[in-house]
């Protein structure tokens, strides 16, 4: 599944892909998080479908933006998992989102790792 | 409904909402007499009437009292729930103009009376009834708007106060624009006081979200500041209150708030600083613009209570200026691919000539966001402080951004 904005004159634009591997939901992000493209993040993590898995890793190797919109997703996002009995992991977070995530202190919250394989293992 | 063009007459889409064929092909007859342009569409309940709105706009709704799923005004209240912009003409039997002046303050347009109806008048009828309705909408545009601007200004008042300071010499000049797409103010918000013993307290928030929510809650979070540092709070103690406020007041459990606090001493030339989730402010000497290297502490609502805000102090040079700023300065583009962030606003910083702090800001904002050209920005709340050292001379070194030679522009409040 892959879902590709077409609003705001973007350079980037924000693309999804979702699959399942073990009861665990992978979902890869590649593209500029913000106010324009952050819907599109929502319903990938948060509709009735994408919660029926209630343990999550999120590929972010190919973010290359993240504000606080995007932040305020993920935390919606961690509570969701939490209260479903799951949980929320970051993966490959280059270093652009990985410090606006620091910044905050969600990765107190969300933990972060270095790729995905380490995310799933953990 | 279609506009004229020239001496055209425009175009009406008009809805029959009539269960008598009868009195319904008188209307068709009328219509057809008169010397409008029309497309009709015959309903025979108000549920029929209703998928028909639905499915398309109509300018006005020709509207029996008496069907077989409704009667009386009720039906009126119905059609205006399903399309608000179609204007509603009630058609109402000889013996009961009653209900006709009844749907009216119900919110019709106008009534026409069965049998008493000339094709002439039928006319002027849809004209005028959708005119007005046109009007109505218009005004009632006009009076949202006034509103808007009015809730505006009072969120504007509580997000950026005066500043409290008495001391010749620290100057504070702020700026703050809401986000382009936004229709209230955001959740960014600024203050600054001055206490009994001389130290300049200053604070700039940013709460995630955006619109009414956020707004709210910037307003709460900087009053419970001013409250708490007049009241004596301060460091961990206050940031700790910060944060049940925060969760007291926010309207959903994802939201979270970054802030700065300052607390500067001119007489012992130091700033103590703590970074709330919030990046780094900028300090401007006569040898130029950097980022002040400071320890961070968690937003304010990530994990309640388990909040530990490290202090930084700054030795402060004997002029100088900091610049504390909410991340919509930096976020925006600064070309077709890149986001303008930290150093491309340095570099900004370098090449601006000021005569003042207040130019200097304005500079900086209208730069920021020529490069990001004309898209979204979220909101922006930024503060300037300028201080000399008592006994400092008027005409020193200048702060970058600041032309030699040129005094600091008075005291602005928050613009």
């Amino acid at each position: 599944m892959t879902h590709t904005s077409g609003s705001a004159p973007r350079p980037r634009q924000l693309s999804i892909t979702t699959k399942t591997v073990d009861a665990v939901r992978i979902v890869a992000v590649a593209g500029e998080i913000d106010h324009a493209t952050c819907p599109q993040l929502t319903q990938a993590l948060l509709t009735e479908d994408a919660t029926a898995v209630p343990r999550t890793v999120l590929d972010f190797s190919g973010v290359s933006f993240l504000d606080s919109s995007g932040l305020n997703v993920l935390i919606k996002a961690h509570r969701t998992a939490a209260a479903a009995g799951g949980w929320l992991r970051l993966a490959g977070c280059p270093d652009a989102a990985l410090r606006a995530i620091e910044l905050v202190g969600l990765d107190t919250l969300i933990p972060c790792h270095p790729d995905l394989q380490h995310a799933l293992h953990a | 409904m279609t506009q004229p063009s020239g001496d055209r007459e425009a175009h009406y889409r008009i809805l029959l909402v009539e269960d008598d064929d009868g009195d319904a092909l008188l209307v068709e007859e009328l219509l057809v007499d008169t010397d409008l342009r029309y497309t009709l569409v015959r309903s025979r309940s108000v549920a029929e009437a209703r998928g028909e709105l639905a499915a398309r706009p109509f300018d006005c709704v020709l509207l029996d009292l008496h069907l077989p799923d409704a009667s009386g005004v009720a039906t009126v209240h119905t059609v205006q729930e399903t399309d608000g912009h179609a204007a509603v003409i009630v058609l109402t039997g000889l013996v009961e103009s009653r209900a006709g002046v009844e749907a009216l303050a119900a919110g019709a347009q106008d009534y026409l009376v069965k049998g008493k109806v000339e094709p002439e008048l039928l006319q002027r009828a849809v004209r005028y009834a959708v005119q007005r309705k046109q009007s109505e909408r218009a005004s009632a545009a006009l009076q949202v708007g006034r509103l808007r601007a009015q809730e505006n200004a009072r969120l504007e008042r509580g997000l950026l106060p005066q500043p409290l300071v008495s001391s010749p010499s620290v100057t504070i000049t702020s700026r703050y624009f809401p986000g382009r797409e936004q229709a209230l103010l955001g959740g960014d918000f600024l203050d600054v006081v001055q206490t009994d013993d001389g130290q300049v307290h200053a604070i700039v928030g940013d709460v995630s979200g955006h619109g009414a929510d956020a707004a709210a809650l910037g307003v709460c979070l900087r009053i419970a500041w001013r409250t708490a540092v007049l009241g004596g709070h301060r460091d961990q103690d206050l940031l700790h209150l910060l944060e049940r406020m925060h969760i007291a007041e926010r309207s959903g459990s994802s939201l979270f708030t970054t802030c700065t606090l300052v607390t500067l001493d001119p007489l012992r030339a130091q700033a103590v600083l703590h970074l709330v989730g919030h990046h780094e402010p900028l300090l401007i000497t006569p040898s130029g613009a950097e980022v002040v290297p400071a320890e961070h502490g968690i937003a304010l609502g990530i994990i309640p209570g388990l909040g530990d805000w490290p202090a930084t102090t700054l030795r402060l040079p004997a002029r100088g200026s900091l610049i504390v700023y909410t991340d919509g300065l930096i976020e925006g583009y600064a070309g077709a691919d890149e986001r303008l962030g930290v150093e491309g606003l340095l570099a900004i910083i370098e090449e601006t000539d000021a005569s003042g702090p207040g130019d200097h800001l304005d500079q900086l904002i209208a730069k920021a966001r020529s490069l990001n050209a004309e898209r979204h920005t979220d909101d922006l709340a930024i503060l300037r402080i300028d201080w000399n050292a008592p006994g400092d001379a008027a005409d020193g070194p200048a702060p970058a951004g600041e032309r030699r030679g040129r005094q600091p522009t008075a005291r602005s409040g928050a613009h």
